[in-house]
């Protein structure tokens, strides 16, 4: 039997929500060395493990001019990543794809509060000393060199084959890197107002949202059909 | 009691509905996700708000977005990236429409018969679907590509290597061509205006946004928009049939998440489906009955809804034999202006048959920089995953992080992306299953999608890697200045033969009418139905010709009407009895 399955089954909370129950239950899934290390966090610094997490994610995948960039020796002088608002992007996703269901087992985790201690967790196999820092997850701590190899691990070793949370090496990049070229946090869904350029757009130089573009040129070899 | 219930108004429902409409049977739509009666003011456009898989405007869940997306487990390395709504996974479709190639169907015996998916092969010859992809190719209408920056690049890096164009319908042997495609030329403005409107622009406008969905030109007519995804061509003929033929309109309920199919008795011993039942966002439950039950609620809903429903599966395959094109991506950073954010996402093909195919595929940035780290190789330049691809060719292979994502994407405009579609088999261990009973959402037992993309067939191996080096070689032949492989894990946008028609029993869902062999009066006209993977070929075009044959299979066998393909001319979706109608009724 698994160390997922043994764990105690737990209810999905409210999309979004974070609270003890959960995040223990989510240790006790993925981060188990977090636990017998006794760094599990209290309540009121659950919000900074995941915040930190994601943003230390976004410096990675996108430097910019952020102090989590900074801190990871890798940094540009534009904004980044972190400026554009990834780190949200993620958390609500993860989130919003609650409940992660553990394979055949009863087993639900908490979305965005697992992955953040799953980072966490591959973190501190690769510096120990990552606990210690600035940021409130042991993953923005590292260096990019060193952020890099957790999760050259992640995709090597992944974590709890057969579930959902084995793929988390390209969920986590992945929506890092369209939260940061996206439109990111500078739109809001239910108002529908775009605050902005966001950066993803400066850095990539695109245009934004058009209705229409002068980039009609004609039909191959002048042919504007086929034969049957 | 109904004449026919559709279930599902994706790419392939509409289709049987619009057809038996046009008849004048009494037919009801139902459709799970949300009906997008305003695109202009409903969808923004933006990557993440419309396309990110659990929280966008274009995901599987209900119509309210501050409740959850519908679950998947999905128990391996994937995206399923499919869209639950009027439209289904064609809203943020290409539009991209070529046929299946010759070799997928029963009785092919050319040179190289043995070089397709040959013990899965469609259960009746490509001349048998002729004339129903001729219909539909008439009815969205399907057209040839116009050409933007990315094309003339593709062409040239085509030309490159020795490729010879196809100037027909269907490939023969290895070549390029403009895509054949499901999207309006353009016509005035379009295309050569940066704020064009209707009338004075028609058609395509180059706006760059076919995966966002296509809602230009501003102010046309809903069945005048230029992608002919089915909310812009068989939904309005399907509401409209009385207008532009003696039919009878279709009612469609969206919102209706149909959670069981019911049987009764059939004369034969064999279960006959008599109606559903479904439930909309209040919670409320209802049924309906009708003479015959159409599914069509794409490769993982279709089955999931058998197996919650409890129908038989005598043989084991209801949801089995899954496929996916295996796709991957290769991408190429450029000195010049690609147009990489512009234009109809894809209008430029090669094709290899009894491989697959290659297409540029043109993104925004957040959508460039996803596809530019999601793979299965893991980092690249670090070591090495267990995924057996290889550079091939390419200057790095996995994702691109950092300083080089940064550089790489300085200019989304400076980037050649090509898509491999691959041939694919046809494996058992590739499918769609229910979690444990309990572990649910309101609409039953979530699915679990399984595909395993490492221990693929040999063949379908082989074909990826040969289309991987083909894109690469074209790319280079273009002209850029360096070529990326990705290698992705599946990412499941192409989703094929889950309720597969097949030659045997044995190994088939459905057979050659498209009906179940397990239950009478229970058709399948999705893409879940398709025999194999249609030669990498974009599926859509497939479904629906195999749609119309499976609506006018049903309107003869149990309704006693006359068949009507290759006897009577269809009616283009741009009829202006149509668009009168549609303005009409403000659809």
């Amino acid at each position: 039997m698994s160390r997922a399955s043994r764990s105690s089954s737990t209810a999905p909370p409210p999309s979004g929500a974070i609270n003890r129950r959960v995040f223990l239950a989510g240790a006790s899934v993925v981060g188990g060395s977090l636990v017998l290390t006794g760094a599990l966090p209290k309540e009121a610094e659950a919000a900074a493990v995941v915040s930190d997490a994601f943003n230390g994610l976004a410096a990675f995948v996108a430097p910019g001019n952020d102090r989590f960039s900074e801190r990871q020796g890798v940094s540009t002088a534009l904004p980044g990543g972190v400026a554009n608002g990834a780190a949200a992007i993620v958390q609500d996703t993860l989130d919003a794809a609650i409940p992660v269901v553990l394979g055949e087992s009863e087993v639900k985790l908490p979305g965005a509060l697992a992955y953040a201690l799953l980072l966490s967790n591959y973190a501190m196999q690769v510096s120990p000393l990552s606990l210690v820092g600035p940021f409130g997850n042991a993953f923005a701590n590292l260096t990019w060199i060193q952020k890099r190899e957790a999760l050259i691990r992640l995709d090597a070793a992944p974590p709890l084959d057969n579930t959902q949370i084995t793929y988390a090496g390209n969920a986590l990049i992945t929506l890092a890197a369209l939260g940061s070229f996206s439109e990111g946090t500078a739109y809001d869904w239910r108002t529908k107002v775009l605050s902005g350029a966001p950066v993803g757009w400066q850095r990539s130089k695109y245009q934004g949202v058009s209705d229409g573009h002068a980039d009609f040129i004609g039909y191959y070899q002048d042919r504007t059909e086929v034969s049957a | 009691m109904r004449d026919v219930i559709v279930i599902g108004c994706g790419g392939g429902g509409p289709v049987v509905a619009k057809e038996l409409a046009a008849r004048g049977l009494d037919v009801l739509v139902l459709e799970g996700g949300p009906r997008f009666a305003n695109p202009e003011q409903e969808w923004s456009r933006l990557e993440n708000d419309a396309n990110n898989p659990t929280t966008g405007y274009y995901r599987v869940g209900p119509s309210d977005r501050e409740r959850s997306a519908y679950p998947r487990a999905l128990p391996q390395d994937s995206y399923v990236w499919q869209v639950a709504g009027v439209g289904g996974t064609t809203l943020h479709y290409y539009g991209n429409c070529p046929r299946a190639p010759r070799g997928v169907f029963d009785g092919y015996a050319g040179s190289d018969a043995a070089n397709y998916d040959v013990d899965h092969r469609f259960p009746f010859a490509y001349e048998e679907l002729l004339p129903y992809y001729e219909w539909v190719e008439a009815t969205l209408p399907v057209q040839t590509a116009a050409m933007g920056t990315k094309e003339s690049i593709f062409f040239r890096g085509a030309e490159g290597i020795g490729l010879p164009v196809n100037t027909a319908k269907q490939p023969e042997a290895p070549s390029f061509r403009p895509q054949e495609n499901a999207i309006l030329q353009p016509q005035g403005t379009a295309g050569k205006a940066e704020d064009p409107r209707f009338p004075d622009a028609q058609g395509c406008t180059f706006c760059g946004h076919c995966f966002q969905g296509c809602s230009m030109p501003r102010g046309a007519p809903r069945n005048l928009k230029a992608k002919r995804s089915t909310d812009n061509s068989y939904v309005p003929m399907m509401l409209t049939a009385d207008a532009w033929t003696g039919g009878r309109p279709a009612e469609l309920i969206a919102d209706a998440f149909v959670q069981k199919i019911h049987t009764a008795s059939g004369s034969t011993g064999v279960p006959r489906a008599s109606g559903v039942t479904y439930e909309l966002p209040d919670g409320t439950k209802h049924r309906e009955d009708a003479r015959i039950v159409v599914l069509a609620g794409g490769a993982v809903e279709s089955p999931r809804l058998w197996r919650n429903s409890e129908l038989p599966n005598p043989n084991g395959w209801v949801g089995r034999g899954f496929t996916d094109h295996h796709l991957d991506w290769v991408f190429g950073v450029f000195d010049e202006d690609t147009g990489n954010s512009k234009g109809a996402s894809s209008s430029a093909r090669a094709d290899f048959p009894g491989y697959g195919g290659l297409e540029n595929g043109g993104l925004p940035p957040g959508l460039q920089a996803f596809a530019q780290t999601f793979s299965d190789s893991g980092i690249s330049g670090a070591r090495r995953t267990a995924s057996p691809a290889t550079p091939a060719g390419a200057d790095t292979l996995g994702r691109i992080v950092g300083r080089e994502l940064l550089d790489s994407l300085q200019d989304v405009n400076r980037i050649l992306n090509i898509l491999v579609l691959t041939d694919d088999d046809v494996e058992s261990q590739n499918g769609v299953s229910l979690l444990q009973p309990g572990l649910g959402d309101t609409n039953g037992t979530i699915p679990k999608i399984t595909m395993r993309h490492r221990r693929r067939s040999a063949r379908t191996l082989r074909n990826r890697e040969f289309l991987a080096a083909k894109a690469v070689q074209i790319l280079r032949a273009a002209g850029a200045k360096s070529v990326h492989r990705m290698d992705w894990p599946p990412l499941i946008l192409h989703s094929q033969s889950t309720m597969r028609m097949g030659l045997s029993e044995a190994d088939s869902v459905a057979d050659a009418w498209a009906q179940s062999r397990a239950v009478a009066g229970l058709y399948i006209a999705d893409n879940s139905v398709l025999a194999n993977s249609a030669g990498a070929a974009n599926p859509t075009l497939t479904t629906q010709a195999v749609a119309t044959r499976t609506a006018e299979r049903i309107f003869t066998e149990h309704f006693g009407g006359d068949p009507w393909v290759g006897r009577e001319e269809p009616v283009c979706s741009i009829d202006d009895r149509v668009t009168e109608a549609v303005i009409a009724r403000g659809l």
